[in-house]
């Protein structure tokens, strides 16, 4: 299957981006796995078969890296940086909700908390809406490891955020 | 105190993360120009071959005509 790669680049490049700032928790990280992902289609792109799209290709490629990038890293930078993801106050203060910007940064945290395989669940079927099935196709388990995984991290992220508002009324 | 968290609530609050913190973030322009340019030299030294390959071929094509025509004429000659 011959693929031009600016063109597969260009195509999903958004998506992959979007997926990494979500799994690495800050921007820095993020361009670091991108980087290195985009490389790694490049090498392996004359191999690609064509087994599934081209962006989901893309996507496993992602993951691995993602999850090979905390593993050497050992630890990730704290939290979002500001001025990337966080709602900021403007000049006059207009458009910023003090109550929002505490729920972005505790789920932040809380994803933070959650282990790689379970944070991609809970990316894929919350901010992708994406099917079992399909999440199952896209990392490789049955349908069955999705649910416990989802339910897992459903629970492991009640649990902190719960415990991070005890901290906080106390 | 503990506050229970319900599915619901969850959503709602995944949802408010998701809008604030990944929704329309794009790739940065910067960073596909960076992954375009390390790759661009690898390209290039395919790219310089591509006459040579498409010459050797063309010469080729040739010498197949050549031999299949004269093994024409040796059959027609019989």
């Amino acid at each position: 299957m011959l693929l031009d790669f600016e063109a597969l680049m260009n195509s999903c490049a958004d998506e992959i981006y979007a997926y990494l700032v979500a799994r690495m928790g800050n921007r820095f990280d993020a361009d670091d796995v991108f980087q290195s992902t985009f490389f790694k289609v490049y090498h392996f792109l004359p191999s690609f078969r064509g087994d599934s799209s081209p962006t989901t290709w893309v996507m496993r490629i992602a993951m691995n890296e993602a999850c090979s990038f905390r593993q050497r890293k050992g630890q990730e930078l704290p939290l979002l940086t500001p001025g990337d993801a966080m709602p900021q106050p403007g000049p006059d203060g207009a458009g910023y909700d003090p109550v929002q910007a505490e729920t972005v940064q505790d789920v932040a945290a809380g994803m933070r908390h959650l282990p790689g395989d379970l944070r991609d669940v809970l990316y894929f079927c919350y901010y992708k809406e994406m099917s079992y099935e399909k999440i199952a196709e896209l990392i490789g388990k049955p349908v069955g490891t999705v649910k416990s995984r989802l339910f897992r991290a459903k629970e492991e992220l009640k649990a902190f955020l719960e415990a991070h508002r005890d901290h906080r009324t106390q | 105190m503990t506050i229970e968290h319900s599915d619901d609530e969850l959503d709602r609050l995944l949802r408010t993360h998701y809008h604030a913190a990944v929704d329309g973030v794009t790739a940065p322009e910067h960073l596909l120009r960076q992954v375009l340019t390390t790759t661009e030299p690898q390209r290039g030294r395919m790219a310089r071959w591509t006459p040579v390959l498409a010459f050797a071929l063309a010469g080729a094509s040739f010498l197949i005509i050549l031999a299949s025509s004269r093994v024409v004429e040796v059959l027609l000659s019989l």
